[in-house]
């Protein structure tokens, strides 16, 4: 299974979403990173069909999906940034009414409902309105409700805003276990959801892609360039000019611990273990 | 045919069914209280039947004018004039009227020939509108009749092919007229008919403006449009149960409205001509018919204005956006139906035909002679009306479909 995306711009009168869009998806969890306006979540209104690209075309295996139609959205499961559902809608009622949308028949989709509000322990809930829930289940429901076709293709766009740490670990977890001969695109701002388990990672800024690839391949891209060292308060603003800095911790002092890239170390840094937010903070501020 | 029970239940689930229901039937029993439990009766300021309210003071009426009821035959006119003459005291534009029994039981003969006059006269403009008519006045009346149309038609007629359409209407007038005894508060419940059903078109309105606008406001079209059920499957769903709401209210209020007139007023008063209910109109109906016509009109508009509002729920974003433009075009449509009737304006009357569900208000277009010529060919006012609001309907079914499946 293939998801191409074929040269795929999207343009808003003077805003260019995203620009050029060129990349395969194959099974495998894909981290889709960037920060707030890159362009991710027109990206992904774009690979489920409510968007159309002002540019460049999706296929799935060979085909587009808009020729596709029908064929391709019975393939898709999508959780959008902003996740909508009638307030006067029980759990239960909402899951049958997606999946009635989904064209599943009724026995299949009653099991469906059941195994899915079980594996994420929303049986208790399912006959309270999805509006009382709290947010956690709330995004829980949300990604019942893509997953009741049982799709090769998942789309979740910031699936863990509003979650808390928990919350954020067991829907990780899930993602991992379902991921198998799956295709997922996880779009996040936040690095530590797709640090652990993206198997690819796509960094995006202003609509372009900056950065793509296996992610122990990104990560170790910058191997020996990442470093730790104390230096004092006042020369911060001269190291963030000449140094990509990454990550700061206050000392004791006036001494603040910082955490840089650079090809040349500062006298006394101690090289240290790059993690996936080195890289994303450090090719970020390279791009912009 | 999942899809659409889904959908039907999740757009009609029981309580806000039950209460749009329930607020029909209210207001459906209190637009008839206040036509029936407000009821007063009289003549010409005699102080008849004084004291009595509502019920009593339409029964009290109706067995009175009961006594001539049925055809109004010349000789009726010619004696109910004689005992009106008889009863007026002191000099023409100083006189009053004294109340005997006579007159009483042919009130609604004096009356006729009262408004015949008045007509007349102004028509062919005798200002002297102070004096009564001549005491064989109503050997001549349905003469006079025919003198008073025939003007009337030569006035508001536009070419000859309206002429003919008038004449034959007016032909068709079943003559000598009828009335029984109770018809004048059937005649304010059908006119009213347009006033309530203002307010059903509101609360349909209300309810369809969300129907696709909420889905968009809460996001969850977001999620439906990429389902494979979500647009094409979907879309029958999305049209006709704003239909299905809409005729719903309408039945249930209108229902309870007409139930409850019908329940207290006399029914053979609906066999009156509508010419002796006051206005003047070349049609040939009684107001049974009229009150059915306008139920029948009510119901296409109402229809009319449910896909209109689905299909500017289809474009806007927001339902109270949707609500918002619902209600501009319904008070339009009646702002303009209203004021084209107390202007006599063929421009606003022009106008509210093409507002989408006017036709609630088409009543207006019963009165006087209202024919309209379309490519030649005369056609009455309220018939072309029903069918620009047919095109309407259909072409909010087009464009509706076309905005909801063609997706972004």
């Amino acid at each position: 299974m293939e998801l191409r995306i074929d040269k795929v711009t999207k343009q808003f009168k003077d805003l260019k979403a995203v620009d050029n869009f060129d990349l395969n998806f194959t099974p495998g969890i894909w981290g889709l990173l960037g920060p707030n306006g890159a362009g991710k979540t027109t990206l992904m209104r774009m690979m489920v069909g409510n968007l159309k690209p002002s540019d460049g075309k999706i296929y799935l295996d060979g085909s587009t999906i808009s020729s596709l139609g029908g064929k391709y959205l019975e393939r898709i499961g999508y959780l959008p940034q902003y996740f909508g559902y009638d307030k006067n809608q029980s759990v239960e009622d909402f899951l049958d009414y997606i999946g009635c949308l989904k064209d599943i028949d009724k026995a299949t989709r009653h099991k469906h409902i059941i195994d899915l509000l079980k594996q994420f322990n929303l049986s208790d809930v399912k006959r309270k309105k999805v509006d009382k829930l709290s947010g956690g289940m709330k995004r829980r429901v949300g990604i019942c409700q893509a997953m009741l076709n049982n799709p090769d293709i998942l789309i979740v766009d910031e699936p863990t805003a509003g979650l808390d740490i928990e919350e954020r670990r067991k829907f990780r977890q899930y993602l991992t276990t379902i991921s198998k001969k799956k295709i997922v695109i996880l779009s996040t701002h936040i690095v530590s959801d797709v640090e652990f388990i993206a198997n690819y990672l796509i960094l995006m800024e202003s609509g372009k892609i900056i950065e793509s690839g296996e992610s122990n391949t990104l990560i170790n891209s910058i191997d020996s360039m990442v470093f730790e060292t104390v230096v004092k308060d006042e020369e911060m603003s001269m190291l963030e000019q000449k140094y990509r800095i990454v990550n700061f911790h206050n000392e004791e002092d006036g001494m603040v611990r910082i955490r840089y890239i650079a090809e040349l170390p500062l006298k006394n840094s101690k090289l240290v273990k790059p993690n996936l937010n080195d890289f994303y903070l450090s090719k970020v501020k390279e791009a912009k | 045919m999942d899809i659409f029970i889904s959908e039907l239940k999740r757009q009609m689930r029981a309580k806000r069914v039950i209460s749009y229901i329930l607020i029909s039937i209210i207001l459906g029993g209190l637009w008839a209280w206040f036509i029936i439990g407000g009821r007063t009766e009289g003549f010409m300021m005699t102080g008849c039947y004084k004291g009595l309210k509502g019920m009593e003071a339409i029964k009290a009426a109706a067995k009175d004018r009961n006594v001539y009821s049925g055809k109004m035959t010349v000789d009726n006119f010619l004696r109910s004039g004689e005992a009106f003459l008889n009863s007026v005291e002191g000099k023409d534009d100083e006189s009053h009227i004294i109340m005997n029994d006579e007159l009483l039981k042919l009130v609604v003969y004096a009356d006729t020939l009262i408004m015949q006059d008045y007509r007349l006269k102004r028509m062919f403009g005798d200002d002297n509108l102070e004096t009564w008519f001549p005491r064989d006045f109503g050997s001549y009346f349905y003469e006079n009749e025919n003198l008073y149309y025939q003007n009337l038609i030569d006035i508001n007629t536009k070419n000859q092919a309206e002429k003919e359409l008038a004449l034959k209407m007016w032909n068709e007038v079943e003559k000598p007229y009828t009335y029984f005894g109770g018809f004048e508060v059937w005649r304010d419940g059908v006119e009213h008919i347009q006033l309530f059903g203002f307010v059903l078109l509101i609360m349909v309105g209300f309810f369809s403006s969300g129907i696709i606008a909420k889905d968009k406001e809460c996001g969850l079209d977001e999620i439906i449009s990429t389902t494979t059920g979500g647009r094409r499957k979907l879309l029958s769903a999305k049209l006709f149960i704003p239909v299905i709401m809409g005729l719903l209210i309408y039945t249930v209020g209108m229902g309870t409205y007409i139930g409850i007139l019908k329940h207290y007023l006399p029914i053979d008063a609906l066999e009156t001509s509508i010419q002796v209910c006051g206005g003047s109109t070349v049609l040939p109906y009684n107001l049974g018919n009229l009150m059915d016509k306008m139920v029948i009109l009510g119901i296409i508009g109402i229809l009319t204005i449910s896909t209109f509002t689905t299909f500017v729920s289809s474009k806007v974003n927001k339902a109270s956006t949707s609500m918002s433009i619902i209600v501009l075009v319904i008070i339009s449509g009646f702002l303009l139906s209203v004021m084209g009737v107390l202007n006599s304006n063929p421009t606003m009357r022009g106008m509210s035909l093409i507002v989408p569900g006017s036709l609630v208000f088409a009543g207006v277009r019963f009165d006087i002679v209202q024919i309209v010529t379309v490519f030649g060919k005369a056609i009455l006012s309220f018939k072309f009306h029903l069918f620009i609001s047919i095109l309407i309907f259909f072409i909010s079914f087009i464009m509706t479909s076309w905005n909801y499946v063609r997706g972004r």
